[in-house]
């Protein structure tokens, strides 16, 4: 059984040869470029240059050899796109380390912080000194809320403009013919199962462009207006769908949505919301992912969202990803006896909030054996850490983990 | 009286417009500003508090209720300085140093202002001098940190030894939540509280400050 192979057995249900592990293959599944050469060193593995593949949570693509030494079962398609030399610029990371980053994405200093600027010269994010990721500092529609100006608000906001690869790569005229190419390379070369990230943000984008605080009001107060948004938003990705799937859908096997619905103590949303405002539209984008292609739908949701989800599965949801256990009403064998028949478990391997920056070695092993004994069983189970693993973790801790998974 | 139980009924509602209207009439019609605060805007904010514990309010709910509080209180705040009548307390609230997360964070300050407490909003990112310098310029009663990432959480400690060597911590109590912290946590750093939502925030800073509020 190949990579893909056990990925794709576990997506259906079934028990691979062993647990399939995913590590960096989606952007909540990494780690920070601050501990990736700890990491390297710790593990006796050569010095590279450290990539940084996500310029705004500040994390490292994995090389190779750290893939093959820890058994990992995914890539992220972007792997596939800026392997020249030129994609790249030198930058120093919190902390002094050398590193590289996406020539598009390069922050620029100013007094005490490092910004980063839109096309049209407004600083939409900051790093202060003294703080290791990036921040969203403008919000286009706080003030003024121009729905006709929806295109250009995802380019004045961070989390839209701000782009991993292959980002500006593959945009403009011919940009899809080159992820075509990009794609159909990368499934060549690899045996791994092929994540591709699409995104399709709708709760998210309503808090990034509005802000957080003013569009959960708006949900509450002013449901035509944000009817309307979510509708202009919808057609905008379904419409990048249509070109993405196109040009990926042969050579992907997962397809990531995102919305972090949940908190530490469950939703942020009642599931009366949830069906009100997005089910609908998010089952159109997850239905017709289905249509365009033969690829698994995972949407990547932190938080204590059990309450939502029976609606996300009814909505057509194969995956839920990343499974935060130690958020209220996340409990790893009830969540398995509830939802285990008819969703796949993508996360809750090892809890990132306690256990994994802060315990021993011996600790983690415990828990990630436990863990993975209620997940794993009749397949519908991926091993991946509850997300991106912090600069301050351990390095022995990370090799404990990965360990653990399939002793 | 009738004026008094349909401004409750809008803060509890969240309706923000109504919320002004209605303490407008209250002051008009001569409620005295302690007794609408008292007997209509704080009971309401706790029945808001209550029906979030229940799950029957999620935090758009929460929101437009603090809004709504945050519109009367602004009506009622110089009646109530012309009258005399002292806030509950006060509370210096800031995510800690390294953290730029504060949508949790907010919403504490949000209900704790709903319900009288006069709050000064350090913002994100704060350092454990600026935290010692806020308790020396306003002479708070209590500190609320957050912390988002288990990064930053650590930080949290460092406000406490500041205060104890600046000779500040007998004269104030000091609370704290967020994502990663937990009770085990606040007692290891000698915090005063904790609270993993902003409803039992605002209880354990009534019971700290004053000895009122709910026992959690």
């Amino acid at each position: 059984m190949n990579s893909k192979e056990r990925i794709l057995c576990a997506l259906n249900h079934r028990e691979p040869d062993r647990v399939p592990i995913d590590f960096s293959g989606h952007r909540s599944s990494g780690i920070s470029a601050v501990l990736y050469p700890k990491l390297r060193a710790f593990l006796g593995l050569p010095p590279r240059p450290v990539r940084v593949y996500d310029p705004i949570q500040q994390m490292a693509i994995v090389d190779e050899d750290m893939l093959d030494i820890f058994g990992i079962d995914t890539i992220e398609l972007g792997r596939g796109f800026a392997l020249k030399k030129k994609d790249w610029a030198p930058w120093t990371l919190p902390g002094g380390g050398p590193c590289l980053m996406p020539v598009w994405a390069l922050p620029e200093r100013e007094e005490g912080r490092w910004v980063f600027r839109s096309k049209s010269g407004r600083i939409i994010a900051h790093m202060p000194d003294g703080t290791l990721y990036f921040e969203q500092t403008y919000y286009p529609f706080f003030e003024e809320d121009n729905l006709d100006k929806l295109g250009e608000a995802l380019d004045e906001c961070m989390w839209s403009a701000i782009a991993s690869p292959p980002g500006p790569l593959v945009s403009g005229p011919g940009g899809e013919r080159l992820l075509n190419d990009g794609a159909r390379r990368l499934r060549e070369s690899t045996d791994r199962a092929i994540i591709g990230l699409f995104g399709g943000n709708l709760f998210e984008l309503g808090q990034f462009l509005f802000r957080n605080d003013r569009f959960l009001m708006l949900l509450a107060l002013e449901p035509g207006k944000v009817y309307d948004f979510l509708d202009r938003l919808t057609a905008l990705h379904l419409e990048n769908l249509e070109k993405y799937l196109s040009a990926v859908g042969e050579y992907i096997d997962v397809i990531v949505f995102g919305d972090d619905l949940g908190m530490q103590t469950g939703a942020q949303i009642s599931p009366k919301m949830y069906r009100q405002f997005f089910k609908p539209r998010h089952s159109k984008m997850w239905l017709r992912a289905k249509e365009l292609a033969d690829v698994k739908v995972m949407l990547h949701c932190c938080g204590g969202v059990r309450q939502l989800l029976p609606d996300l599965i009814e909505a057509g949801l194969d995956a839920i990803n990343p499974v935060q256990v130690s958020s209220r009403g996340m409990d790893p064998e009830e969540l398995k006896t509830e939802f285990g028949d008819r969703l796949v478990f993508w996360g809750g391997g090892c809890d990132t909030q306690h256990v994994l920056p802060l315990g021993t070695p011996d600790e983690v092993r415990d828990h990630v054996r436990r863990q993975v004994d209620i997940f794993k069983k009749g397949g519908g189970f991926v091993f991946q850490q509850v997300h991106n693993i912090l600069a301050n973790v351990p390095p022995q801790n990370v090799k404990a983990m990965f360990e653990a998974i399939n002793e | 009286m009738a004026d008094l139980s349909k401004l409750y009924d809008a803060v509890v509602a969240g309706r923000i417009e109504a919320a002004g209207t209605l303490t407008r009439r209250a002051l008009s019609g001569g409620s005295a500003p302690g007794t609408i605060l008292n007997e209509s805007l704080v009971p309401a904010m706790a029945e808001v508090g209550a029906r979030f514990g229940r799950n029957e309010y999620y935090i758009p709910d929460m929101l437009i209720s603090a809004e709504a509080m945050k519109t009367a209180m602004g009506i009622l705040q110089p009646a109530l300085v012309t009258a005399g009548v002292e806030p509950v307390g006060s509370v210096a609230i800031g995510t800690i140093k390294g953290d730029l997360h504060d949508i949790g964070k907010n919403l504490v300050a949000a209900m704790l202002e709903g319900n009288g407490f006069q709050v000064f909003n350090l913002g994100m990112n704060v350092a454990p001098e600026q935290f010692a310098a806020a308790v020396k310029e306003h002479e708070v009663d209590l500190i609320a940190i957050s912390a988002l990432l288990t990064t930053t959480m650590i930080n949290m400690k460092e406000v406490i030894d500041i205060l104890d060597r600046e000779g500040l911590r007998e004269q104030v109590k000091v609370i704290i939540g967020g994502a990663p912290v937990t009770p085990d946590y606040a007692e290891k750093i000698g915090a005063d509280g904790f609270s993993d939502n902003a409803n039992g925030a605002v209880n354990l800073t009534k019971q700290l400050i004053s000895g009122s509020g709910e026992r959690l």
